[in-house]
């Protein structure tokens, strides 16, 4: 498939420190890309700088392979971005906000009052259309905000964190909404959430320090994975010698101390038996143990 | 012009969410002014010949109120909303160039300025008791314009660069009260130092207190000094243009 957006070795500085380094790949017109990662990975950095809201220090970014920074005009005609925090104007209604937008891009009078019209049917805010937003909830504040990125009707989508402070019917329900749009639109969002990332992806890109640690399908990310199991053993009291003895077998992967807690991962659940054998020694509270998802995906490939 | 429009509109239904507090603030903002200064500067005022001696203060108090209605409405709106997270981030990311929402953003307070300062010329006109001339009232209009094209470019410039919203708030208040004196709204150029004059006399909005009472009381005034407040319109457009490219971008 055709790249709707390509990044050329982008490098963003903030502060002193970079928030993007020397990122290259390209999305494909029509999909879905979730964006993780912890703090001050770069993932709002990224999408600014796609959005040609942010300049980087080196690289270019095409979309529909024009330059963000030396065709603005063009590339944000067909770009919609929504930011994290809700940023409608408070001393307007929704309607008005939305009407200020449609303008803002050019929009006829009739098209912005049939794009509010059928929009706010399908978000589910009509009600709530002659609000101020400090009348709404932060759940309908963001749906008005998906809402007023999609009335010029955008190829591209760059949502930050979409639906971060919703309730879960409207988690869902953006959710449903963003399947609907996949084939027609390019969806690029920021999330933390695990499940929001497994559910609406076609990739899944996971940032760390302005990076790209992983990158692809999930089934893609896990399969790397290969069959890696994660166990946690729970003691009354974990003494250095125990915890030492467990460490040095050759089956178990990345061992740690948590608390009482021994941390560890291994190949095979066989591994698990030969640190019972271990451990058994010893007054045990509680074990778990999990195939590796992608929240501990996560938590290994952006370990520091 | 859709953007003006988008702007215009804007401002329009934010004074109409707010009708009463906006309405008692045109209708009484005059009257305050005019009686606290009429009190107070009786003595500076200059005698002009077939005229009432306040008639020469009223331009400077409409000049004020379009002035100031332009700096206060437009520095609020881009201080509070400057920020990428905030609404003007919904206008970095849009097509819109940089050159026409500086332009909308100055542009888009005319009307109210205008609305405003026209009504406070009927007010002092009715407690006064006395009718400027016709045309004078007209071409008055203009100059009000161009006051609040002014104050709205200050807005602009202080809405971008302040850091801090009190002590930016209190610059305001003294830039308002100092151009109120040193531009001959309040009082003749001829009560400040010989030294300062000309420098005072040059001073755009010196210019247009000079120009509303050649236009309203006949006071002999050059049309060239037009010039002046326009080029400064369209100098300080420039200048903000450059530093609205600075924020709207990271």
């Amino acid at each position: 498939m055709e790249a709707s957006i390509s990044l050329k070795k982008i490098g963003k500085v903030l502060n002193g420190s970079s928030v993007l380094a020397g990122l290259s790949f390209g999305i494909e017109r029509g999909s879905i890309m979730a964006v993780l990662g912890p703090n001050d990975s770069g993932k709002t950095a990224l999408l600014k700088v796609i959005a040609g809201f942010s300049k980087p220090e080196y690289g270019s970014v095409f979309i529909e392979g024009m330059d963000v920074q030396l065709r603005r005009i063009e590339t944000a005609s067909v770009l919609g971005y929504m930011p994290q925090e809700v940023n409608l104007d408070r001393h307007l209604t929704v309607l008005e906000n939305l009407q200020f937008h449609g303008r803002l891009y050019g929009l006829s009078r009739e098209r912005i009052n049939r794009q509010i019209a059928s929009l706010s049917e399908q978000l589910g805010f009509r009600a709530f259309i002659h609000d101020f937003p400090d009348d709404l909830s932060s759940g309908y504040q963001k749906r008005v905000m998906l809402c007023r990125t999609l009335l010029p009707d955008p190829q591209i989508l760059l949502l930050e964190e979409p639906t971060s402070s919703l309730d879960l019917r409207s988690q869902y329900m953006v959710w449903d909404f963003l399947q609907e749009m996949r084939g027609s639109k390019t969806i690029v969002y920021t999330t933390q959430s695990i499940r929001e990332a497994e559910r609406v992806h076609d990739r899944i890109v996971i940032m760390h320090h302005g990076h790209v640690a992983l990158d692809g399908t999930l089934d893609r990310l896990l399969e790397n994975a290969g069959e890696l199991f994660h166990f946690q053993i729970h003691f009354q009291k974990l003494p250095k010698d125990l915890y030492e003895e467990m460490s040095k077998l050759t089956t178990v992967v990345s061992p740690s101390q948590v608390g009482q807690v021994f941390d560890f991962y291994g190949r095979e659940r066989k591994v698990f038996f030969d640190i019972m054998k271990l451990a058994i020694k010893k007054k045990l509270v509680d074990y778990s143990a999990d195939k590796v998802g992608l929240e501990t995906l996560i938590m290994t490939s952006t370990e520091d | 012009m859709n953007l003006i429009s988008a702007f215009v509109r804007r401002r329009v239904a934010h004074i109409n969410h707010r009708w009463i507090g906006e309405l008692s603030l045109t209708l009484l903002l005059p009257i305050g002014i005019y009686i606290t200064l009429g009190f107070g500067l009786t003595n500076a005022i200059p005698e002009i010949e077939a005229v009432p001696k306040l008639a020469w203060l009223i331009p400077g108090i409409v000049l004020m109120i379009a002035f100031s209605g332009g700096l206060i409405t437009v520095f609020h709106d881009l201080f509070l909303n400057r920020s990428s997270n905030q609404f003007y981030g919904t206008v970095y990311t849009s097509p819109a160039t940089i050159v026409a929402t500086v332009t909308s953003l100055t542009v888009s307070v005319i009307p109210e300025g205008a609305v405003r300062s026209v009504l406070a010329i009927a007010i002092l006109q009715s407690l006064l008791g006395y009718v400027y001339p016709f045309t004078g009232q007209l071409l008055m209009v203009f100059l009000i314009i161009l006051a609040v094209l002014i104050g709205a470019s200050a807005g602009v410039t202080l809405g971008i660069v302040a850091k801090d919203a009190i002590a930016s708030q209190l610059t305001i208040l003294l830039l308002l009260i100092g151009l109120g004196f040193c531009s001959s709204w309040f009082v003749p150029l001829e009560t400040f130092p010989d030294s300062i004059q000309p420098l005072l006399a040059v001073l755009p909005t010196s210019v247009l207190g000079e120009l509303s009472r050649g236009v309203l009381i006949g006071a002999p005034v050059s049309a060239t000094l037009f010039l002046i407040p326009i080029g400064t319109v369209i100098f300080w457009t420039v200048v903000n243009v450059f530093l609205f490219s600075k924020i709207s971008t990271e």
